[in-house]
């Protein structure tokens, strides 16, 4: 019997195979993920144990901010990445930059999420209030809208090629407009909750600062194994679609 | 007539970018006001929002609405250039005067520019009319001395509403969504202007205006038009598509 | 704040990056394993097709 044809040439598998290789794909950046994992571990075992406790009136609820920076940063990371995706597919039409744009955008969104859930947990402990409208979470919050329009684009167009392009377009022009917005909302004047969420104090210790790099790293790693993940299961997608029109 | 096609250029005339602006801005504007129906609504919708915006705010006697003047013109400002960019892209697009506009040889960006520069006009049309009923029913104070500062604030603020709208509405024009994609994609991303240009008006309405504070406002507005003209300038040969 | 009480709201700003993470893996490799499984049906399918050609 012919072996079956496929996009990416894979031949078929058995049910238990196929199994298997499903979460062999997902673990198919196993070493990203490991290492993610033991870098975000060995972040939190510095900052608890190591750094010193804040001086400040944070107190130990500044030890959010070792996973609540990193979200943050990745998020922004996300969107660079896509920014760059973005341009390429308009200079190439290549579908392969359209599709780590989409994910891409996707993980940002995911992450700048957390970076919302984190800051307002952090800012009730810190703070006692659940929301205020400081800089930061403000600015992921516009951040979080814009991002998602890209979606809501995405679901109004419905010629592929089109799609691809305007999605490539917006992503363009929101990652331009986000460090616009990140000033932008600094102009604003500083409301009853004097809160900048800097690290402890005025310098951050030396200790502070290894394991704040570390989760850094960890937090990096993690978003290059899901981006690794995700393109994996919308190159699955978009084989499914080929074969579906082959058969009609 | 609506819906006209084209401009037409004469062949073998050497025609620069400024003529061909010229050409298209004109027929733009030209057709907006010749249905000056498209001014009066706006106008109106305009100081609609105004006397919403007095009943939703004035809950208490003697409310001094003073600080929240500059926010209230241009979230007025804002939503009717949405309704603006909305209307008069549908209208384009209905008529297919774009398709028309694309088989002349022009340039693509000078049809953005020219684009831009007709809702520009239209905006400062209306603003022209709106403002002076603003300043009567909320501002208390005559700020003519600081008119120049004002009026750099408006068109600085206006420039990024419409090089952000033009590109944006030429995009989401293409879509199923259509008018109801625009404003989910346009407003975050006005956010900005929104901020600067507020504060920059109230601190005129409210006379607490120092020539630095508002000369940084002022700045980053110019640096947020120049950074967007120079993105659409990129981009928008692909927003237009085929 | 007294640090039982901090410790909770640290704890659940870590737990909840951890638990989005984890939840988050296993949607996608329910995902691929899912679309690995159609991917095998339509291709079983276009092979049955053609060689009954």
């Amino acid at each position: 019997m012919e072996s079956s044809r496929s996009l990416t040439g894979a031949p078929a598998a058995s049910a238990a195979a196929t199994r298997a290789s499903g979460l062999a794909r997902v673990a198919s950046a196993p070493l990203l993920l490991a290492a993610a994992g033991a870098c975000l571990a060995l972040g939190v075992l510095l900052g608890f144990l190591w750094a010193p406790t804040d001086a400040s009136t944070m107190g130990f609820s500044q030890k959010i901010f070792y996973f609540h920076v990193p979200v943050a940063e990745t998020a922004l990371l996300a969107f660079g990445v896509a920014f760059v995706a973005s341009v390429l597919y308009l200079r190439t039409s290549n579908a392969k930059y359209d599709r780590l744009g989409m994910v891409s955008v996707r993980l940002g969104l995911l992450f700048s999420v957390l970076v919302m859930i984190t800051g307002m947990i952090w800012g009730k402990a810190a703070w006692g209030v659940w929301w205020a409208w400081e800089p930061r979470l403000t600015t992921f919050l516009v951040v979080c809208l814009l991002y998602a329009g890209y979606f809501v684009l995405r679901s109004s167009v419905e010629e592929e090629g089109r799609r691809a392009t305007f999605a490539a377009l917006f992503a363009i022009i929101a990652f331009v407009d986000v460090p616009i917005t990140f000033l932008a909302t600094r102009l604003m004047p500083a409301g009853l909750h004097p809160v900048v969420f800097t690290s402890s104090g005025a310098q951050m210790d030396h200790r502070d600062l290894i394991a704040f790099l570390v989760s850094m790293l960890g937090m990096s790693l993690l978003f290059v194994g899901l981006l690794r993940v995700e393109l994996a299961v919308e190159r699955l997608r978009d084989e499914l679609y080929y074969l579906k029109n082959r058969l009609g | 007539m609506e819906g006209v096609a084209a401009p037409v250029v004469a062949p073998g005339l050497h025609t620069t970018m400024w003529r061909q602006l010229y050409v298209v801005v004109k027929k733009d504007v030209v057709n907006e006001l010749r249905t000056k129906e498209m001014l009066l609504s706006m106008f109106l919708f305009v100081v609609l929002a105004m006397v919403i915006f007095h009943f939703a705010f004035s809950v208490r006697a003697h409310t001094d609405l003073t600080y929240f003047t500059g926010g209230m013109l241009w979230v007025t400002f804002i939503f009717g250039a949405l309704l603006g960019l909305n209307r008069s892209f549908a209208h384009e697009k209905d008529e297919g005067c774009l398709d028309g506009l694309l088989l002349c040889p022009v340039d693509r960006v000078t049809i953005f520019l020219a684009k831009m520069i007709g809702n520009l006009i239209f905006l400062l049309v209306i603003q022209a009319l709106a403002v002076p009923v603003f300043s009567l029913f909320f501002v208390s104070r005559s700020y003519l001395s600081d008119l120049p500062a004002f009026l750099a604030v408006l068109l600085l603020a206006d420039l990024g509403v419409c090089s952000v709208g033009t590109l944006l509405a030429t995009i989401s024009m293409n879509t199923k969504a259509r008018d109801l994609l625009l404003p989910i994609v346009f407003l975050p991303l006005i956010i900005p202007v929104l901020i600067a240009a507020t504060l920059a008006t109230t601190a005129i309405f409210a006379q607490t205006a120092s020539l630095g504070s508002l000369g940084s406002k002022l700045l980053f507005l110019a640096a947020y038009d120049g950074i967007f003209m120079l993105a659409a300038y990129g981009t928008y040969d692909y927003a237009l598509g085929e | 704040m007294p640090l039982s009480e901090a410790v909770k709201y640290v704890a659940a700003a870590y737990s909840i990056i951890w638990v989005a993470t984890v939840i988050y893996m296993i949607a996608a490799a329910r995902r691929v394993t899912a679309l690995e499984r159609e991917v095998r049906l339509l291709n079983e399918t276009l092979d049955k097709r053609e060689g009954s050609r």
